[in-house]
């Protein structure tokens, strides 16, 4: 087929705007599924992305659309729906030459339409945008084609406005897609050069890399090589999404696809790299490769200390499919053996706790979320370090230093005050404002990392009644004023329940701490001492008064299975604490931090 | 032959109390009459099964409230029971009874059937006490009633009063304490208020119509008890009751049964039985127990288990331990005897749960009594922590 029948295409949103009902529809319209098939949310493979509503991993399929009597291939690149993976989205927009932008029609624009759309516009491609969600009652189409047309410099009357749920007009938008968007270029004679936009494992072949063919072509006879990393990646099956696996003979300059590579793990294989044949290899590989780093830390242990094994098993498999996400063996006193992982984001090590006990059955504790500091050394040494465990002693410390983020909020603007004061009290920085649209502010802020990821979110979404949302990335690393807050259970510290935090609001945090924890811990057969620690001194105690009366009153004939049920009970409940000396710990008080409510 | 307990269920009450869980039904008097005639059945088609094996050497009506019913249908229950079974003429035939419904007319059918020992429900000697209870009498007619069973010739009477309630303090229960001690009864039984879920107390407490009652003072008040009843001559023989000191034995001999984990019939909606390593309990609902009894006659012959069991079940070896232990350790002086244990399992306790006991002395809370009445018991400190120490000898 010639290039020019051929068209590149994604579609963006916000979370919940309506993304994936769209492609669903596509693929029904372009026949590449039946009514009867269409599970809603084919692109979506796993339980969990449904539940959420939100996309996870990207998906590429090709579709055929007969226009003007002629045959079109569509190729559809679905992005991550979100924040935690804009380099990821980043690296699909740019496998293409056009993006459609849809905007629910009942919400307006929203902090990821214009993050998503700006990187569309970086990766030039050509928009088309689209109001989703019209057949809806509270839909307030002709104001949002006004702001989406103010948004975009384009005539509001030309937005295209359907129902993907009912599919009303969604023919529209692909008769848009053949004349809108350009077809793709690039010579195949020219060495290869394929960009890596997303991969899956697959335990038959190896990695799976998702590609787009930019000059080149790529058969079964190709050596192939990883340019970032000079691995040799020979294919195992060349061929499309149609929507499932479908081997073809070759895949030339513009076609997206897969190669399957045989490699063992995603890590060898990493979205944003260029794969050529090295026999004939491209002198540069494709620009904007970046390895993206782990910005969240936690420690994940098992509740069972016999469960480590699977614990290990379970993480060893998400990571086959998630460059992303890291882990290393680490050991508490209070918690024993587990892990400390590294993720893109929150939502990121969300989904990883979610995954893990559901898909793989595990009981885990994880402790509260933490960033990565980098501490310098009065010796000139710098260190990083993404657990409170790991802080040197304060004496032979110059400066710590934090991530510090670029946040933009975007809210109805009656919400300008609640937002400002939210972010000022996590000690974020106003930098700007925009307003896109009437009664609509972009709020931009800068914002250590640390306090965003401590409910930040959760909060925001009170504050603001569920309107605001909000789009981040990493800035740069600043110095703060930090301290470790230790909390000493019984006289000991217990490691898993330290934190860094600034040191102006160490005395109030520990404070706090102590008083939820006070809660949290249930009282035991002798006193327990509470007590937070900040720069060598005690800041905060209470006291847990030992537990005088703890017996059943009555105990006759019919009550012995009731009751010993209710014992059994109370034991089960036991042996889920955790043992930090001889105190018992329920696990929710390894996540106190997280729960200190505003007094 | 093996000694065995009955147990009979009534479940009628006049009015529901407050904190009230339990299988009861107020309004359900239609039901009475035709209960009682199955119930009769009920111990007539079992007595065939159970007879050969088990002598009786214990009655218990328990509730609901028994003392409700007319005197002639416990009368007649009685005597089912005399007809059907091998009953001891020394057997302990206990009732528990609501002090407003002791009247002379059914004391005195009460101890002509062959009741030898009544549990009065007084539980507080406040009036206050009583009304927020629910409790439909007040202190006066338990001052009554112990006339009333006096005069009928029933001397044997346990009270029992409860702790730990809301608004309740020291001073008022040492006053219920005192008051009842005046009554001059055999036998005390005090327990701390359990509030349930579901209770119309428990409404009222989460409501804040009530406060949360204060679980230290409760068991201020239960040290103080158990010091005070030493001093008056009583001993303590399970974590709630106390029997007075005399030459006769005034520990409820039924009770003790469930304590050593032995054997015993159930009979009635909800009653539970327990017969070597079988328990089984009777269907709950008391209209569907009576047209389940209807249709049979009393001459039946019915296998086991019969159709009106609800449940039952094998015990393992390892369930019968645990429990055996849960139990016997509420035995605050005999406490759990190795050599009762070792008869029925072929094992010392002392092999079994090493661990647990070692654990356990070790916090203070378990003691071990040396000498022929080898035994582990509480410590005085383990009497209110008693939880602590059953679960740990449960299974896992």
């Amino acid at each position: 087929m010639q290039l020019t029948q051929k068209r590149n295409f994604c579609i963006i949103a916000h979370v919940d705007h309506g993304k994936s009902t769209l492609a669903d529809r596509l693929l029904q319209m372009t026949g590449l599924i039946s009514e009867r098939d269409m599970v809603n949310q084919v692109l979506d493979n796993m339980d969990l992305e449904r539940e959420k509503g939100v996309t996870i991993k990207a998906s590429a399929v090709r579709m055929e659309y007969q226009k003007d009597g002629s045959i079109y291939e569509l190729n559809l690149i679905d992005t991550p729906g979100h924040v935690d993976f804009s380099y990821e989205v980043s690296r699909s927009l740019i496998a293409c030459e056009g993006a459609v932008l849809v905007v629910d029609a009942t919400q307006g624009i929203e902090a990821q339409t214009l993050a998503n759309l700006y990187l569309a516009l970086e990766s030039d491609l050509v928009i088309i945008p689209v109001l989703n969600k019209i057949d809806l009652p509270s839909a307030h189409a002709d104001e949002v084609a006004e702001d989406v047309g103010n948004l975009l410099g384009c005539d509001p009357d030309s937005i295209i406005r359907i129902s993907a749920k009912t599919g009303i007009n969604v023919q529209q938008v692909l008769d848009a897609i053949i004349e809108r968007i350009p077809p793709p270029s690039g010579n195949e004679e020219d060495p290869l050069k394929a960009l890596i936009f997303d991969s899956h494992y697959d335990s038959y072949k190896g990695v799976i890399a998702y590609v787009r063919i930019f000059s080149g072509k790529a058969d079964m006879k190709g050596k192939f090589l990883l340019m970032s990393n000079k691995v040799n990646a020979d294919p195992i099956e060349i061929g499309v999404f149609a929507p499932n696996m479908k081997p073809i003979d070759v895949l030339s300059a513009g076609d997206v696809g897969y190669i399957a590579t045989g490699l063992k793990t995603v890590k060898e294989c990493r979205v944003g790299d260029t794969l050529t044949d090295r026999n004939n290899p491209a002198e540069y590989s494709l620009p904007g490769y970046k390895h993206p780093k782990p910005m969240v830390f936690a420690g994940v242990y098992p509740v069972e200390g016999e469960d480590y094994d699977d614990l290990k098993d379970a993480l060893a498999k998400l990571q086959l499919n998630d460059a992303s996400f890291v882990y290393t063996p680490e050991t508490s006193q209070a918690l024993n053996f587990g892990f400390r992982c590294g993720f893109l984001g929150l939502f990121h090590m969300e989904i990883f706790q979610e995954r893990l006990e559901r898909e793989y059955d595990l009981d885990i504790v994880l402790t509260a979320p933490t960033v990565e500091y980098r501490v310098v050394l009065h010796n000139g040494e710098e260190i990083l370090i993404d657990s409170p465990a790991l802080l040197p002693d304060e004496s032979t410390i110059e400066e710590i230093q934090e991530p510090w983020m670029n946040l933009a909020i975007f809210t109805p603007t009656e919400f300008y005050g609640a937002v400002m004061e939210l972010v000022k009290r996590r000690l974020g920085i106003f930098i700007t404002q925009e307003y896109p649209s009437p009664n609509r502010v972009q709020l931009n802020f800068e914002l250590p990392l640390s306090e965003m990821i401590i409910d930040f979110f959760d909060e925001l979404k009170s504050k603001t009644r569920g309107y605001a949302s909000m789009d981040y990335s990493f800035k740069e690393y600043r110095a703060s004023n930090l301290v470790k807050l230790e909390v000493l259970i019984g006289g000991e510290p217990v490691d898993a329940l330290a934190s860094i935090v600034h040191k102006d609001s160490a005395y109030h945090l520990g404070q706090r701490l102590v008083t939820k924890l006070k809660e949290l811990i249930p009282r035991q057969l002798f006193d327990v001492a509470i007590q937070a620690s900040a720069d060598g001194r005690i800041i905060s105690r209470a006291n847990v008064k030992a537990v005088r009366k703890d017996v059943l009153a009555k105990c006759y004939g019919g009550d012995i299975t009731r009751k010993k049920k209710l014992l059994e009970k109370q034991k089960k409940g036991k042996k889920r604490m955790k043992m930090v000396g001889n105190v018992e710990i329920p696990q929710e008080a390894f996540m106190a931090i997280l729960k200190l409510e505003d007094e | 032959m093996k000694e065995a307990g009955v147990y009979i269920h009534i479940p009628f009450c006049k009015s529901r109390c407050q904190y009230c869980d339990f299988n009861t039904s107020a309004r359900l008097e239609t039901f009475i009459p035709n209960y009682c005639l199955n119930l009769v059945k009920e111990i007539q088609i079992s007595s065939r099964i159970f007879q050969k094996e088990c002598s009786i050497g214990s009655i218990y009506f328990g509730g609901g409230t028994p003392s409700y019913l007319p005197a002639n249908c416990i009368q007649a229950v009685i005597q089912a029971i005399q007809d059907s079974f091998n009953v001891s003429s020394q057997a302990e035939i206990s009732m528990e009874a609501n002090p407003a419904d002791i009247i002379p007319s059914k004391a005195a059918i009460w101890h002509a059937a062959g009741i030898n020992r009544l549990s009065i429900g007084m539980q507080s000697a406040q009036n206050v006490e009583l009304k927020m209870l629910g409790r439909r009498h007040r202190f006066k007619e338990v001052v009554q009633a112990v006339n009333i069973l006096r005069t009928a010739g029933i001397e044997n009477y346990n009270l029992d009063l409860m702790f730990g309630l809301p608004h309740q303090n020291m001073q008022s229960w040492q006053g219920s304490v005192t008051k009842a001690l005046d009554l001059a009864p055999t036998h005390l039984s005090f327990y701390a208020l359990t509030v349930e879920e579901g209770t119309p107390l428990a409404a009222e407490i989460q409501t804040n119509i009530l406060p949360t009652p204060d679980e230290d003072l409760a068991a201020e008040m239960y040290e103080w008890a158990m010091d005070f009843l030493a001093e008056q001559g009583f001993e303590q023989y399970e974590i709630s009751n106390w029997a007075k000191k005399d030459e006769v034995d005034y520990r409820c001999q039924h009770n003790i049964l469930y304590w050593r984990n032995r054997d015993y019939l159930g009979f009635g909606a909800a009653a539970h039985s327990h017969v070597g390593d079988q328990r089984w309990e009777n269907g709950t609902r008391v209209p569907e127990y009576i047209q389940m009894l209807s249709r049979f006659s009393e001459n039946k012959k019915v296998n086991f288990p019969l159709p009106w069991f609800e449940t039952c079940t094998k015990l393992t070896s390892a369930e019968d331990m645990g429990e055996t232990a849960m139990m016997g350790l509420r035995l605050v002086e005999e406490g759990l005897r190795d050599d009762l244990f070792q008869e029925r399992f072929g094992k010392s306790l002392f092999e079994v749960y090493k661990e647990q006991i070692n654990e356990l002395v070790r916090l203070g809370l378990l003691e071990v009594v040396e000498g022929e009445a080898h035994a582990i018991r509480l410590t005085k400190r383990g009497r209110l922590l008693g939880n602590q120490v059953f679960m740990r000898f449960l299974m896992d």
